[in-house]
This record gives structure tokens, sequence and C-alpha cells, in this order.
């Protein structure tokens, strides 16, 4: 059972990964640890989007405010804190 | 500046005669049912795309009660961040003692920011979380800074205007939710008679060269981008019984048909207005 979800929560991470990597128009995967904000890889408007893609493959519903930044910075924190 | 505080002189008596207190102004119906139209079907963010006919008229009942929703989240979400940058700035701005309209505005936001929380909440057990944020922090000049302010501001009321009005006028429309959009028309059509009148005052002091255009149409299209984005709420969608409300969301969002009613309908004033400020925006989409 925890092998099957362990599995489903990892497609849902992957999914995630791609359509970022789609969306800032980079040809390799981007690094786990890369700080998403600081390197420009997310604009307002890509966050906008980022944040409604997490919901759906998370199925959570998210409030934007600075503690979510802290979740959300890069794909490694939002791993941990969202798909674990 | 003559005429423009005469103009503003005529709104502020206007929003003193026209006070309605919103907390005593309604009969609020213990639950309003599923099966009416929350939103006119005509406000719809599948209306006129190229998806529209594969949807049957229960499910646009659907999604039409998210819509209306997200919709009212958005202005409770909206006004809340006018609120809050309007009462940054309102001691500073320059303009004179039309200033003294802006605790009009203020008055009037936070009862409209009542109602729609009320709304929401009361019949829908939630309102729809805002994802704006400012990423990219800047030092602004001041007279830039104010611009900014009042232009988001515009085009965020002049994009509920739209709404207001389809739903205000359409009969299908469940009686309360049309009266609430028509309370919110009549004030809102003042706050934007207002901010057409400050952006041009504002324009000059801020507008002071090519390279502040070039920034203040960058900013403003992000702006636009994401309001018009905000309407197309991927999770409205799944509540409505769409799975896949992202992928839903992108096709609208490149619809021509969809693509037409943000500029021509929802957004042609503020267009209009920005370009007597010598301002070009939404170019990339009008060509």
């Amino acid at each position: 059972m925890s092998e099957t979800l362990d599995l489903v929560e990892e497609t849902s991470f992957d999914t995630l990964c791609s359509w970022l990597k789609m969306k800032a128009k980079r040809d390799e995967d981007i690094p786990l640890d890369l700080n998403l904000i600081e390197n420009k890889l997310v604009d307002s408007i890509v966050f906008v989007e980022f944040m409604m893609m997490l919901e759906e493959l998370a199925g959570i519903q998210l409030e934007v405010n600075e503690d979510l930044l802290k979740k959300v910075y890069s794909l490694q924190a939002i791993k941990e804190n969202f798909f674990q | 500046m003559d005429n423009f505080l005469s103009r503003v002189r005529t709104l502020t008596h206007s929003s003193i005669e026209k006070h309605r207190l919103a907390f005593n102004r309604f009969e609020w119906p213990e639950k309003i049912q599923d099966d009416m139209w929350w939103h006119s079907p005509d406000a719809l963010s599948i209306a006129t795309s190229a998806i529209e006919n594969d949807w049957s008229e229960e499910q646009k009942m659907a999604l039409a009660k998210w819509e209306c929703i997200n919709i009212f989240s958005l202005n409770y979400t909206g006004e809340l961040e006018l609120m809050q940058e309007v009462s940054r700035i309102m001691h500073e701005v320059k303009l004179g003692e039309a200033k003294e309209y802006l605790h009009h505005l203020i008055d009037e936001e936070n009862q409209h920011m009542w109602y729609f929380n009320k709304f929401c909440q009361t019949y829908a057990g939630k309102v729809y979380p805002s994802k704006k944020i400012q990423l990219e922090k800047q030092k602004l000049e001041k007279p830039m800074d104010h611009f900014l302010v009042f232009a988001r501001v515009l085009i965020f009321e002049e994009i509920g205007h739209y709404f207001n009005v389809v739903n205000a006028r359409d009969k299908r429309v469940e009686p309360f939710i049309r009266e609430i959009n028509e309370a919110h028309y009549h004030d809102e059509a003042r706050h934007i008679a207002f901010g057409r009148q400050v952006l041009e005052q504002l324009a000059e002091d801020a507008i002071v060269d090519d390279n502040a255009a070039d920034f203040v149409e960058n900013q403003l299209d992000k702006s636009i981008a994401i309001n018009i984005g905000s309407i197309y709420n991927p999770q409205a969608y799944r509540d409505a019984g769409f799975p896949q409300g992202v992928l839903l969301r992108e096709k609208l969002l490149n619809d021509p048909s969809r693509m037409f009613i943000h500029e021509k309908k929802m957004l042609s004033g503020v267009k209009r207005l920005l370009g007597k400020c010598g301002l070009n925006v939404m170019e990339e989409t009008a060509a």
C-alpha cells in the first residue's frame, strides 16, 4: 500500500517538475535545491499558475503569503512539504 | 486641476447622497438553491469559447455557482488589497483636496468586502484564497508608485464591473445575487470614474520619459495577465465537477473568443485611458 502511494505521489511530483521545466523553457532538469524565485524561474505570473498546478496535483488548497514562500522556494521544499 | 477637483467634488457629493449602509441593506436568504443561476451563463468563463457547446445546461449551472463564488472571492481579496494599498499612500499622493474622496472609497470598499465575504462563507462555506503575490519587490519613486497603485486598482475594478453589469442585467440570475451585483455596480461606477480622473492627474509626474513608460507598461501588462487569469480558477472547475481544472484554464485563456472578451469587453476602458496617458498595454494580445 505504502509503495503504491509513494509511486502515485512521485508521479504527481514529476508532473509538476516537468510542467515547470516547460514553463521556464529549460532543456535540462531543474535542480531540486535551486531557489526558484531568486533565480527567476518563476515571476509573479508563472507563480500563480505554479501554485494552481501544485494545488491540483497535491489535492490541496493554498493561501499565498510569506509563510507559503518558505514552503515552495525550491522543488525539494515542495516535495518535502506537499508530496511526502 | 480645477476640472479634476470639480469632478471629484461631484463624486464625493454622490457618495454621500447615495450612501446606503451595506450592513443592513440586504435581506439575506437562508439558502440559495443549486438549480438557480448564481452567475449569468453569459458571464461564465466558458461563454463564447470553442468548448461552450460541449457543456450541458446542468453542467453550466454547476459551474455558475462556483464561478459566482470565485468572482465574489476575487472581489473580497482584491478589495482587501486595494484598501491596504490606497491606505498606504493616501496621505502622500498629490491629489490636493481630492484626497478626501479616498475616505469614501475605502469606506465603500470595506462594506463590499463584508458582504462578499459573508456571501461566500454563508452559501458556499469558503472564500477562494488569492494567489497573487509581489515577488519582484522594487523601490519606486513616489509618483511612479502612486500611479501604479491607482492603475492596478482601475484594472481590478473595470474587470469586476464587467461581471456586475452582465449579472445585474440578466433576469435568469437568482434575484438576491442580482441585487448584490447591482449594488456593487453603482458604487464601483463612481470608483471607476474617480480612478480614471486620478490616473490622468498622476500621469505627468510618473511617466517622465520612455524608460518610465516601458516600465509601467510592463508592470501593468503583468497586472492585467494576473487579474484576467484569476477569472479562470481551476479549483472552481474542480468544485463544479471538472477534475482537470488547470488544463481547462489554459485552453480557455488561449481561446480567441475569450481573448476578444478580455480586450474589448473587460478592458477597453482601461486601455483607452492608459493610451491617453501615453501608455500602450495588451499589445501582444491585440496583434
